[in-house]
């Protein structure tokens, strides 16, 4: 039996430098965009409007191959999908189309997506793609699985990449900077104690380049995963 | 009878080690004078399995005493008993993992763990593509972005293995495998040996160095006397698919701070849980097979979806059908034949 031994002094923050990522940090069970609603509206100076206020007034001409005018803000590529009215109803902009007349609203997308995307679709159903979040619990009324497009953005679906947030504290290996300069994470992060403590392996300066690779600092720059390393 | 006369020497020499003994005992025991003897309740407490309900209570009222007493924040502390009918898995998609490291995050913020240094229970492995070999990760990597084309990437955390060998290690029974397949530990049982890091194949267990520094803002007061309450200095501690979550019906931290999804969890006693699908229709694989510890936590490459045509109303064919369609396509063409 160990006793808890609780401190009785304050509990300090983690001194700086030290790996430290806070909870606002990592959303959890958010979707990662909003989706439109049905129909969808813009804010447009000073008015909330929907897709048929301009585009009543402004009638589309022939489709032709043309880029974007008006909707600056949409970055569209969606691979082989290079046409705006392969989804958008010509007739009624508040509406997606399925082809052969039949629309649906935009709060129902992932019908407009299964049409070419049928084999995500039906893993999507599953729980196999995409994300569920609320409860394991199959058929729980917290349990809802996020729509394509909480994730996905329907004109640009292709992610982009994340940087990465801070790996295993390398305490006792010191500075790791001297690795990787070029590879150096938009966070900073060391991951060494500074100067001053007596778990800090040697003061960060004491790194030369040249030294980074003798034997005694061990084979850290390879691939080799040694456990043990957070000892 | 003679008199012994003892001489000088021989006196000095024995109290000078008598003198030493004297302070090598004082010595060994001056870490006493720090004990904190207002409350020795903990002392007489079972192991978790022999605890009344009512010992328990008490137990969770001094723990809440302590947090109280040391961050100012009162907790919601709790035992949190196994459901019925529920065994927990925990399946991952490696075409979808691209090593953002938000799962690690996501378990220190909820868990409770010290933060100098911070342990992890989480663990990236970033992998060369073409290997399982887990000697070949690398757990440091530390790129402007993610994914990087020429590796995936394999997070490894306690797999709460069937057949637990840091369950079979353990001198003092601190740690033990409950009825939902999740393998815990009684904190207060732990005498830090160190063993079952040992025993463990996959590196899931970590230990308390330090007395854990955890900051005011960061601690979660949600909390279970067998996952993520405060742990002391000394003690093991691990992933515990997050029971003060999970045993609610709730998601563990680490899926839902996965941004990509390629975390599933779920009860395979379920046959329509995620887990259950995934396992029946995927290509899955276990970490270090060889070791025969059974793991509970399944990998997968979700290479294409699958090819053939879904036949029925279940999402994909099962590869039981196979055998019954065989059967029925060589009946009908032996009938043909004789016919």
């Amino acid at each position: 039996m160990a006793l808890f031994l609780g401190s009785a002094e304050p509990v300090e923050v983690p001194r700086p430098g030290a790996a430290h990522v806070t909870r606002e940090a990592i959303p959890r069970g958010e979707p990662l965009r909003s989706p439109l609603t049905d129909p969808p509206i813009v804010h447009v100076n000073g008015y909330d409007r929907d897709c048929m206020d301009c585009h009543m007034l402004f009638r589309s001409p022939a489709p032709k191959d043309r880029g974007l005018i008006q909707h600056q803000n949409v970055v569209f590529q969606h691979g082989i999908n290079a046409r705006c009215l392969e989804c958008h109803d010509q007739a009624d902009r508040n509406r997606l189309t399925l082809g052969h007349g039949e629309t649906i609203g935009f709060t129902e997308s992932e019908r407009l997506c299964a049409k070419c995307h049928g084999t995500a679709f039906r893993d999507w159903q599953a729980g196999a793609h995409g994300k569920a979040v609320g409860s394991w619990v199959i058929g729980s009324p917290e349990r809802h699985l996020m729509t394509c497009v909480a994730c996905h953005d329907p004109h640009h679906p292709a992610f982009a990449g994340l940087t990465p947030l801070p790996g295993p504290n390398t305490l006792r290996m010191g500075d790791q900077s001297h690795h990787a300069p070029e590879h150096e994470s938009a966070i900073l992060w060391r991951g060494a104690h500074p100067e001053g403590t007596d778990r800090a392996a040697e003061p960060a300066d004491a790194h030369a380049p040249a030294d980074a690779h003798d034997p005694a600092h061990g084979a850290a720059d390879d691939n080799a995963s040694t456990p043990g390393e957070q000892r | 009878m003679s008199e012994e006369q003892i001489s000088r020497r021989s006196f000095l020499r024995k109290g000078a080690v008598a003198t030493a003994g004297a302070a090598a005992l004082a010595a060994a025991l001056s870490p006493l004078k720090d004990l904190d003897t207002s409350d020795l309740s903990g002392f007489f407490q079972k192991h978790y399995r022999e605890m009344s309900p009512a010992e328990m209570e008490e137990a969770l009222a001094r723990i809440r005493r302590r947090v109280e007493e040391r961050w100012g924040v009162r907790p919601d502390l709790r035992d949190v008993k196994p459901k019925d009918g529920v065994e927990f898995v925990y399946a991952l998609n490696l075409s979808r993992c691209i090593g953002c490291r938000r799962c690690v995050h996501a378990c220190v913020a909820e868990n409770n763990q010290g933060r100098d240094p911070e342990i992890q229970y989480i663990r990236v492995l970033e992998m060369p593509r073409g290997s399982i070999d887990v000697e070949r990760g690398d757990h440091h990597y530390d790129r402007p972005t993610v994914p990087d084309t020429d590796h995936f990437y394999l997070p490894v955390q306690c797999h709460q293995c069937t057949n637990p060998p840091c369950v079979k290690v353990c001198p003092v029974g601190a740690t033990w495998q409950e009825a939902d397949g999740i393998t815990v530990v009684d904190y207060d049982w732990c005498i830090g040996c160190r063993y079952c890091e040992a025993a463990c194949p996959y590196w899931a267990r970590r230990f308390n160095w330090t007395a854990p520094e955890l900051p005011r803002e960061q601690l979660n007061p949600d909390m279970a006397y067998l996952s993520n309450r405060p742990r002391p200095q000394g003690v093991m501690e691990k992933c515990t698919f997050c029971l003060h979550r999970t045993r609610e019906g709730k998601l563990p931290a680490c899926l839902e701070a996965c941004p990509t999804g390629s975390r599933k969890f779920g009860n395979i006693l379920d046959p329509d849980s995620e887990v259950s699908r995934i396992l029946r229709t995927k290509r899955v694989f276990v970490l270090k097979e060889e070791a025969n510890t059974m793991p509970r936590f399944f990998y997968y490459f979700d290479e294409r979806y699958p090819q053939h045509a879904d036949a029925g109303a279940d999402w994909v064919d099962d590869n039981s059908d196979l055998h019954e369609i065989l059967a029925r396509v060589l009946r009908e063409d032996a009938e043909e034949m004789t016919a």
